[in-house]
C-alpha cells in the first residue's frame, strides 16, 4: 500500500514538472495571443534560437545558462519590438498567423543552414541527478525549469494586476477601442506585449536546450502542443495556461506509469477535446 | 529530261553517297573501337540525394563512390577499362531516382550500378534495375521490405538491418562465462518504423540464448519524459535495458536513469551512442553505455587505415560510415567482375551471393535475400571514447561489465 503511494506520488510529481516546461513553453503564445489576439506561429522557434543564444553563450564564452537566458530574453525582445514594428502591426488575423509561420519557417531554415542539423545539449553538471527526498525522485533540471516558470508566472500576473502598464495591457485585452479612449496608446501597448511575449522564449528556450537535446526542427515538435494548451486553458488567461500546462503534464505522467507513454498523447487530447466541447472558451477564458 | 531534273538526280546521289560514307565510317569506328577495348570506359552509374532532406548524407555515398573510381582507376582500371562514374541528383525523391535509374539503364547504358540512399528510395529504385536483371550494390537502404521481395540483384553492404542491430550485444553476452551471464531483459522503444525493427530483433536474440524479456514497453517518438516508463523498469530490476531510440530519446534515457539512481549491468541504446554529439551532451554519463556502430574509423577490417588516410588526404576531412559503405560497393562490385572475368551481370550475382568478400565495412557474406548478416559493431563509451567490443576480432578494448548499480554523488 505504501508502496502504491509513493508511485502515485512519484508520478505526480513527474507530471507537475513536466507541466512547469509546458507552461513555460506556453507563456509568451499566451501572452501574444490573449493581448492582442495574434497566434503566434514563431513561438516555439524563437525558443530553439534562445536556446542556440544561451548554448553558444555557455559553450563558447562560458556564461552559466542562467545568466545567458536573461541575456537571450533581452535579445528576442529587441527582436520582438523590430518585428512588431516592421512586420505583424500592418496585418491582422489570419494574415497575422501567415506571416508569422513564414518568420518560423525561415528562422528555422536559418537556423539549420548556419548550426546544421547536429543535436547540441546544453550540459550543466550541477543539474544532472535528482534530489531524492523521501523517495521520491525530483530531477534537478526539470526542478529548475519549474521554478523558472512558477515565478515567470508569478511576476507576469503581479505586473499585469498593480502596475500601470499591466492595468492598462489587461484594459487592452478586454477592449481596445475603449482602452485607447481612455488615453491608454493602444499601439505602444501591443508593442510592448509582443516584445515581452518573444522575450519569454528566451527562458523557455533555456530551460528547453538544458533538458533536452535540441537542433532547429525541434521546434516542429513543440508548436501544436503549445497551441493546444493555450487554447485548453482559454484565451487571454496566463493562469488557465498555467493549470492547463499542469493538467497535461499530470495526465500524461499517470497515463504512462499506470498504463503506458504511448497513450500518453492521445488521452491527454481526448480531455482537451471533451473540455472544449462542454466549454468552448476553455478552462479560465472569456466567454466566446 | 529537264535540266532542273537532272540536277534533282544528282543532289540525291551525292545524298545517298554521303548516307553511306557517314554509315561506314561510323561501323569502321564502332569496329576498331571495340576491338581496341581498352579505350572504351565501363560506365557505372547512380543517383544521390545531394540536395532536398537527405543531401548532407548523399555527399558522403558521392565522396565514398568517388574515391573507389580514383583508386580503381589509378590501379588500371576494371576488366583493363577506365572506370567512368555517371552520377545524378535524385534529390531525395524515390519517383525522380527510378526514372533516373531508368535512364541510366537505357540512355547511359551504365555497366555496373551502384546504389541510392535512404531505404524509401532504395525500394522504388530496385524495382527497376530487377526489371532489367542489373546488379544493384547499396549502402543506403536496409529496411526488411526491400530484401523480402525475392529480387535476385540487389545487395547491401551496410552489414546488417534493424532486426541484425543487437547481434554484437547478444554474441558480447554468449561470451561471458554461464554464471556471469544477465538473466532478464526490459526493452523500451519509440512507436516508429526503425525502433519497433530493431525491438523486434532483440526479442529473437533474446529467446534464442534463453534469457527473459521482463518488459517490452513503446513510448511516443517525441517523447518528452521518460520517468514513468523507467520508473517501472527499475521496479523489475532486470540486468539489461535495450532502448531502441534515435537520439533525443537516447540522451533522455541516460538523463532519467541518473535522475533515478539506477542502472541495470548493461544500458544499450541505438542511433544515439554512435554519433559524437552522445558524449559532447552528456558527458561522463555516457561512460558504460553500448551503442551500435555500423563502422568506425579505428575498425581492424581490412583496407581501413588506407581508405581512411586516402580519404582525408582527397577531401580534407574524416569518413563517416555512409562513406565507408559506399566505398564498400564499390568493392563489392570490384571483386565480383575481377573474379567472374566479365559484365555478364547474372554471373556477378551469383559470385557475389557465394562468396565472402573483404571490404572496409568488414568481411560481407550474403544471405540468399541479399543482405550481409555481420551486424553492426558493438561499442562503448569510455572516458570519451568509443571502444568496439564486439566481434571479438575487431575489438580495440575490454568491455565495462557489469555497470555500477548507482550512479553515485
Amino acid at each position: 500500500m505504501i508502496g502504491d503511494i509513493a508511485t502515485l506520488t512519484q508520478a505526480i510529481v513527474t507530471g507537475i514538472l513536466l507541466g512547469g516546461i509546458y507552461s513555460l513553453m506556453s507563456s509568451g503564445l499566451s501572452l501574444i495571443f490573449g493581448v492582442m489576439d495574434i497566434p503566434n506561429a514563431s513561438q516555439a522557434v524563437f525558443a530553439v534560437l534562445a536556446a542556440y543564444i544561451t548554448y553558444w553563450t555557455y559553450t563558447l564564452v562560458g556564461i552559466d545558462p542562467f545568466i545567458g537566458m536573461v541575456f537571450s530574453a533581452i535579445i528576442l525582445f529587441a527582436i520582438g519590438i523590430v518585428m512588431y514594428k516592421y512586420m505583424v502591426s500592418r496585418v491582422s488575423g489570419l494574415m497575422a498567423f501567415t506571416l508569422l509561420y513564414m518568420v518560423a519557417m525561415f528562422l528555422e531554415n536559418t537556423m539549420i543552414f548556419v548550426w546544421t542539423n547536429l543535436y547540441r545539449g546544453i550540459r550543466v553538471p550541477y543539474l544532472t541527478g535528482s534530489i531524492n527526498i523521501y523517495g521520491i525522485y525530483v530531477p534537478s533540471d526539470r526542478l529548475a525549469g519549474f521554478l523558472i516558470s512558477v515565478i515567470g508566472f508569478g511576476l507576469l500576473t503581479y505586473f499585469l494586476k498593480y502596475t500601470y502598464t499591466g492595468k492598462a495591457i489587461r484594459a487592452t485585452m478586454q477592449n481596445p477601442r475603449a482602452a485607447s479612449l481612455m488615453g491608454i496608446n493602444v499601439n505602444s501597448i501591443y508593442l510592448f506585449s509582443f516584445g515581452l511575449g518573444i522575450a519569454l522564449s528566451g527562458f523557455a528556450g533555456a530551460i528547453l536546450g538544458i533538458i533536452y537535446p535540441f537542433n532547429p526542427t525541434v521546434a516542429d515538435e513543440w508548436i501544436g502542443v503549445m497551441f493546444a494548451i493555450v487554447v485548453f486553458g482559454g484565451l487571454g488567461s496566463l493562469m488557465g495556461t498555467f493549470i492547463a500546462s499542469m493538467i497535461i503534464g499530470i495526465v500524461s505522467s499517470l497515463v504512462g506509469t499506470y498504463a503506458s507513454l504511448v497513450w500518453s498523447p492521445l488521452i491527454a487530447f481526448a480531455i482537451l477535446v471533451i473540455t472544449l466541447w462542454v466549454r468552448p472558451s476553455g478552462l479560465m477564458g472569456r466567454k466566446v | 529530261m529537264s535540266s532542273k531534273d537532272k540536277s534533282k538526280t544528282q543532289l540525291l546521289i551525292i545524298t545517298a553517297i554521303i548516307i553511306v560514307i557517314i554509315i561506314a565510317a561510323a561501323g569502321y569506328y564502332y569496329y576498331t573501337t571495340q576491338k581496341a577495348g581498352g579505350t572504351k570506359p565501363i560506365i557505372v552509374g547512380a543517383t544521390l540525394s545531394l540536395t532536398g532532406k537527405y543531401g548532407r548524407t548523399g555527399e558522403w555515398y558521392k565522396l565514398g563512390y568517388e574515391l573507389w573510381a580514383k583508386h580503381i582507376n589509378e590501379t588500371g582500371g576494371l576488366l583493363g577499362r577506365p572506370v567512368k562514374l555517371i552520377i545524378y541528383d535524385d534529390q531525395s525523391d524515390p519517383t525522380t531516382a527510378a526514372n533516373l535509374y531508368e535512364k541510366l539503364i537505357t540512355v547511359d547504358k551504365a555497366d555496373l550500378l551502384l546504389g541510392p540512399y535512404s531505404s524509401a528510395i532504395v525500394f522504388a529504385v530496385s524495382s527497376v534495375t530487377e526489371k532489367y536483371h542489373k546488379v544493384m550494390v547499396e549502402g543506403g537502404g536496409n529496411a526488411l521490405k526491400i530484401f523480402s521481395r525475392g529480387y535476385k540483384y540487389i545487395f547491401l553492404t551496410l552489414p546488417g538491418l534493424a532486426e541484425n542491430i543487437t547481434k554484437g550485444l547478444f554474441d558480447f553476452i554468449a561470451s561471458l562465462p554461464p554464471d556471469e551471464r544477465p538473466k532478464t531483459i526490459a526493452i523500451i522503444n519509440a512507436n516508429d518504423l526503425f525502433p519497433k525493427a530493431i525491438a523486434n530483433g532483440a526479442i529473437q536474440y533474446a529467446k534464442k540464448l534463453g534469457l527473459q524479456v521482463v518488459l517490452h514497453e513503446e513510448y511516443p517518438k517525441d517523447v518528452k519524459d521518460l520517468t514513468p516508463l523507467l520508473t517501472k523498469v527499475k521496479n523489475l530490476n532486470p540486468d539489461v535495458l535495450i532502448g531502441g531510440t534515435y537520439f533525443p530519446d537516447a540522451v533522455l534515457v541516460v538523463r532519467t536513469l541518473k535522475q533515478l539512481n539506477w542502472r541495470p549491468k548493461i544500458v544499450f541504446l541505438t542511433v544515439g551512442p554512435a554519433m559524437p554529439e552522445f558524449w559532447e551532451t552528456l558527458g561522463e554519463d555516457a561512460n558504460g553505455i553500448m551503442g551500435e556502430s555500423w563502422w568506425e574509423p579505428s575498425a581492424p577490417w581490412k583496407g581501413v587505415k588506407e581508405f581512411v588516410q586516402s580519404f582525408k588526404e582527397t577531401f580534407g576531412k574524416d569518413p563517416d560510415y555512409h562513406a565507408a559503405c559506399a566505398y564498400a560497393a564499390g568493392q563489392v562490385l570490384e571483386a565480383a567482375v575481377k573474379a567472374v572475368g566479365s559484365l555478364d551481370q547474372d554471373k556477378i550475382a551469383d559470385w557475389i551471393r557465394t562468396h565472402t568478400i573483404e571490404t572496409v565495412v568488414g568481411p560481407l557474406k550474403y544471405t540468399e535475400a541479399g543482405y550481409p548478416t555481420l551486424g553492426p559493431l558493438l561499442i562503448q563509451w569510455q572516458n570519451g571514447k568509443r571502444v568496439i567490443i564486439m566481434p571479438e576480432n575487431a575489438a580495440t578494448g575490454k568491455a565495462i561489465y557489469p555497470l555500477p548499480p548507482t550512479w553515485g554523488g
